[in-house]
């Protein structure tokens, strides 16, 4: 088995540029595969656990945002995906494009109604940071 | 030519250890940003193309296909000023697409497609 020891890894050429095989055949860029930011938070903020995640802030029921260590590219240069833990049905979680930033993931907590409901939810993002 | 490493663990110093099984398996192989609309793309990857199949109905094509149907798309929307609950769903999927959709359940309707943005990544194994 075969082992690198190593803090940093970084394209030759272009620092963000590794490419990792990932089929039999298939490449891809490592750094484009990579989610940039994830959090497990309670619907009273409470962070279960996260990645280049600084704070959570509560704005009220379901509403919800996240501010980033590093942020990325844009707003729109992210894929945001959200899902809820709960075990109420019905719910559901969305990206809250009202108040999301590229700095910035927002996030509701909806129930079955589409009405704004407090609860747990994972969020993750993918995408290029500045 | 370019450098090459081929490694089954990375270590760092202080945050510990990764098998590189993690890094292959764990590594988004496409996602995607999607404009209220589908009209565009706001930004992807290993995408090829949008399709838009109607109000709230799209497709994404990727460039380098999925070597089997099996891969995990996660999906989710924005809902920033929205009067009814609205889901982004994956209908169908393919070795190199992913089907999906933006709807609402009503009180007279189990699916009724709308616009939003939305947001779909998937996980799994290239051909």
């Amino acid at each position: 088995m075969s082992e690198v020891i190593t803090d940093k890894l970084a394209g030759r050429a272009t620092a963000n540029d590794v490419t990792v095989t990932v089929g039999a055949t298939a490449t891809q860029s490592l750094e484009q595969g990579l989610a940039k930011a994830w959090i497990s938070v309670s619907g009273s903020v409470a962070i279960y656990g996260s990645f280049n995640i600084s704070s959570a802030t509560d704005h009220g029921t379901g509403d919800y945002s996240f501010d980033m260590n590093n942020a990325f590219a844009s707003v729109n240069a992210y894929c945001q995906t959200a899902t809820v833990f709960t075990s109420a049905q019905g719910r559901t979680s969305t990206r809250n494009s009202g108040r999301d930033a590229a700095g910035t993931l927002a996030a509701e907590v909806s129930d079955a109604s589409g009405t704004l409901s407090d609860g747990s939810s994972n969020q993750a993002a993918h995408g290029d940071l500045a | 030519m370019a450098g090459k490493i081929i490694a089954d663990t990375l270590e760092h110093s202080t945050a510990g250890s990764v098998t590189t099984d993690y890094v292959v398996n764990g590594s988004a192989k496409a996602w995607i940003d999607i404009p209220l609309g589908a009209a565009s793309i706001n930004d992807s990857f290993n995408v090829s193309s949008l399709d838009d199949d109607g109000t709230g109905d799209f497709g994404v094509n990727v460039t380098n296909s999925f070597g089997n149907a099996f891969h995990v798309p996660t999906a989710s929307n924005s809902n920033a000023s929205s009067t009814v609950l609205v889901n982004c769903v994956v209908d169908s999927k393919t070795t190199s697409a992913i089907e999906a959709s933006t709807i609402y359940v009503s009180s007279t309707a189990n699916r009724t497609f709308i616009d939003r943005d939305a947001h779909i990544t998937s996980h799994g194994d290239l051909a």
